[in-house]
């Protein structure tokens, strides 16, 4: 009797899986080589797509493995195959959105020199920023204080202090924090763009605001998004040629940073499994399970759905996503990938208790557009979300601060849409005048900078060349 | 504080961009003040047309029979949300199937699975009362089909019952018989001992056994009730009255003239930019 794994489909099938899962980690691994800038920036979709990409892929070659969550087996297969391919199309459109050529044209232009424009004032805007944000921390700080249960220490879950316990400054925190960490990114790093060492007071706001997600019990996903968040406009900032020297100093301050977080991340996942929910004994299965089949076991029901069985209904699809989704509040995409891969009573009650299940990306695209109209989805929705991530980029660059700072929560809803496929969150309200606003400030800031660089018009800055 | 040379100065900044805008409103006037104020005032207008429109929820408990349902909630919520039952419901409501209000009520009427055995019905209407009727109707309706198979177990039930209570009133003559017997046995004086002996043995033996089917019919008997207990079967019901919302369901004009006026304020001011430059 021959071991399954020597039967020649299985070994073709998996080498189809590997080689095909293998172009966006060799992407994403010379991103981080050659353009480390790069990989900063895309530090959030990145370290998300490599994450999913191996829990697939442990499905697919390790397969039929069982699914706590789902209750059923899933794999083997090549379900590698087209989330591969759709993260490849990503990586692809952000790598043509940064070519060199196109960033260097960024900082050639003396558009960035904003400071030399404008008269000296009486205090620097980061300065403001400061103050402002480490009014904040402390008023954060003096609220987790003041109402006493401090999560680490009385061994309660996150949720359940934020839900009995969490004041308003807590709750404003879980709601802008990624946002907060990208604002203090910017201020972060904005000096190098001046050839000036990094503003460490800022550093040290961020790193107040992950110690305190710390102590109300934050495991990884928070210390991951605020993380993310944080570092992707240092990239932008050194993506300059000239950044080289800062690149290598800087590079060593993100290794100790880094280490320092990851310790941070272990000692917190620890504490949560062995003293909070007291699973000290199968500790073991369930990161296993979190870590390579959590990831990849709601992208197998859509490849088995779509891909298998050509079950897809575009129809149902949209009208779960965007009229009639089970809870309207949360992301409608993650239920319906639920009350199709689950029994729907079942979908329900974890909707209900306030969990959900990992995933959605590329899954929504494919439980609308089918296995070839989802490629195109894919393919249209990241040139687009590369493309303002770029536009992003030149603000930064450009310290255009009024418009990066209201293009910010469009760049959350953006990646959140490309991590975990929430689209309802485009139809919202208050994503349309979110929308409105920065198209709004994006024209009054550009019409005033050009009014800057050339205060008497276009044909005085003809007769200046 | 001073800022370090090459630092952006916040107050030049802000107060430059600000004052930049203003600047903008200010010599565009007509444009970005008084033509938004004029689309709001139109709005406020139009809003005060617009029919109003009520909303009612109730929270319903789905019933069982003998403790099991008759249907699952998962199905019931897809069945409220169906065209079939939608129709079905408009007739029981007796409103034209053409009329603004049907249609109102077909397409808002919505069902929510809550809990385990509670879901949330919603409905609009242009009046409240035809809203609170849609939820009350969608209730009886659900409980209509579920009275046929109540019904039938009932009757199921009953009948078993009556059967029972046969079977318990001729145990009791037995029993009564036997007595009678036993106690007229130990009267008459026999010349046999031993055959006297062997009767009263016979007859405690009888009196036991129809005790012990007496005891199993009585058993049997209450277990029948108890499936007929309101807490094993119950019917499909609200269980708290009708919530009409008070205020309409579309927003308030207030509000309508207040989104028409940023939007057009929006669009104006970045014509108003365009117009600068």
């Amino acid at each position: 009797m021959t071991a399954f794994w020597l039967d020649s489909d299985y070994l073709l099938a998996a080498l189809l899986s590997v080689v095909i899962g293998a172009i966006p980690l060799t992407a994403s691994l010379w991103i981080a080589v050659k353009r480390p800038a790069l990989a900063m920036i895309f530090f959030f979709f990145l370290f998300a797509f490599a994450w999913r990409l191996g829990s697939v892929l442990c499905i697919d070659l390790f397969g039929p493995v069982f699914s706590d969550q789902l209750e059923r087996s899933i794999g083997p297969g090549n379900s590698t195959v087209p989330i591969a391919v759709s993260q490849a199309i990503v990586i692809a459109a952000l790598l043509f959105s940064f070519r060199p050529q196109r960033v260097q044209e960024l900082f050639s232009t003396n558009e960035f020199g904003l400071a030399n424009r404008l008269p000296p004032g009486r205090f620097a805007l980061s300065d403001l920023a400061f103050w402002a944000v480490a009014l904040f921390v402390i008023a954060l700080w003096a609220e987790l204080f003041v109402r006493g249960s401090i999560p680490l220490f009385v061994g309660i879950e996150r949720y359940d202090y934020s839900r009995l316990y969490g004041g308003v400054l807590h709750h404003r925190l879980l709601e802008w924090g990624p946002m907060l960490a990208f604002q203090l990114g910017v201020f972060f790093a904005g000096p190098l763009l001046h050839g000036k060492p990094l503003d460490w007071r800022i550093g040290a706001l961020f790193a107040t605001l992950i110690l305190y997600l710390f102590f109300v019990g934050h495991r990884f996903s928070s210390f991951y998004a605020y993380t993310s968040f944080f570092i992707m406009p240092i990239g932008v900032v050194l993506l300059s040629n000239r950044a080289e020297r800062a690149m290598k100093s800087i590079s060593r301050y993100l290794a100790i940073a880094g280490a320092v977080l990851s310790l941070l991340i272990a000692v917190a996942i620890t504490h949560s499994y062995v003293v909070v929910r007291g699973e000290g004994a199968q500790i073991l299965s369930k990161l296993f399970q979190r870590i390579m089949i959590q990831q990849g076991e709601m992208w197998w029901m859509t490849y088995e759905r779509v891909f298998l069985h050509g079950d897809w209904n575009s129809g149902l699809a949209a009208y779960k996503l965007f009229v009639g989704p089970f809870d309207q509040s949360r992301n409608s995409t993650m239920q319906f990938l639920m009350e199709l891969g689950m029994p729907v009573e079942r979908a329900h009650f974890v909707l209900t208790q306030g969990a959900s299940y990992t995933g959605g990306w590329p899954e929504v695209y494919f439980e609308l557009g089918g296995p070839v109209g989802g490629f195109i989805l894919v393919a249209a929705s990241a040139i687009a979300f590369s493309e303002f991530l770029f536009l992003l980029s030149r603000c930064v660059i450009q310290e255009r601060f009024a418009t990066s700072f209201f293009l910010t929560p469009i760049l959350f809803t953006m990646s959140i849409a490309v991590i975990s496929g929430m689209l309802n969150s485009f139809i919202q309200v208050t994503f349309i005048i979110k929308l409105a606003v920065a198209l709004v400030v994006y024209i009054a800031e550009d019409r005033w900078r050009s009014k800057l660089h050339y205060p008497n018009g276009l044909l005085v800055s003809k007769h200046e060349a | 504080m001073r800022e370090s040379p090459g630092a952006v100065p916040g107050d030049q900044y802000l107060g430059g961009l600000l004052m930049f805008m203003y600047q903008t409103i200010r010599t565009n006037l007509l444009l970005t003040i008084v033509l938004p104020l004029i689309a709001m005032a139109m709005a406020y207008m139009v809003a005060m047309q617009l029919p109003s429109v009520s909303a009612a929820q109730g929270t319903v408990r789905i019933g069982r029979v003998d403790g099991a349902e008759t249907v699952s909630l998962p199905g019931v919520v897809s069945r409220i949300n169906s065209l079939p039952f939608k129709q079905r419901l408009i007739q029981a409501l007796q409103l034209p199937s053409n009329s603004a209000a049907a249609r109102l009520v077909a397409g808002s009427l919505s069902a929510k699975q809550e809990a385990s055995e509670i879901m949330n019905v919603s409905a609009r209407a242009p009046v409240a009362q035809q809203a609170a009727d849609a939820v009350r109707a969608t209730v009886s309706l659900l409980d209509e089909d579920q009275r046929g198979i109540r019904d039938t177990f009932e009757a199921n039930i009953k009948e078993q019952l009556a059967t029972n209570d046969a079977t318990i009133a001729g145990l009791l003559e037995n029993q009564d018989s036997l007595t009678a017997l036993t106690k007229e046995s130990s009267k008459s004086a026999t010349d046999e001992p031993t055959s006297a002996a062997l009767q009263k043995v016979w007859l405690a033996d009888l009196v036991s056994r129809n005790q012990q089917r007496l005891a199993a019919a009585k058993a049997e008997r209450n277990a029948l009730v108890a499936r007929l207990g309101t807490w094993r079967t119950y019917p499909t019901a609200l269980t708290d009255d009708v919530f009409v919302s008070s205020t309409p369901v579309f927003l308030k004009p207030v509000v309508i003239a207040l989104l028409v006026g940023c939007v057009a304020f929006a669009v104006l001011f970045i014509s108003a930019l365009f117009r600068r430059a």
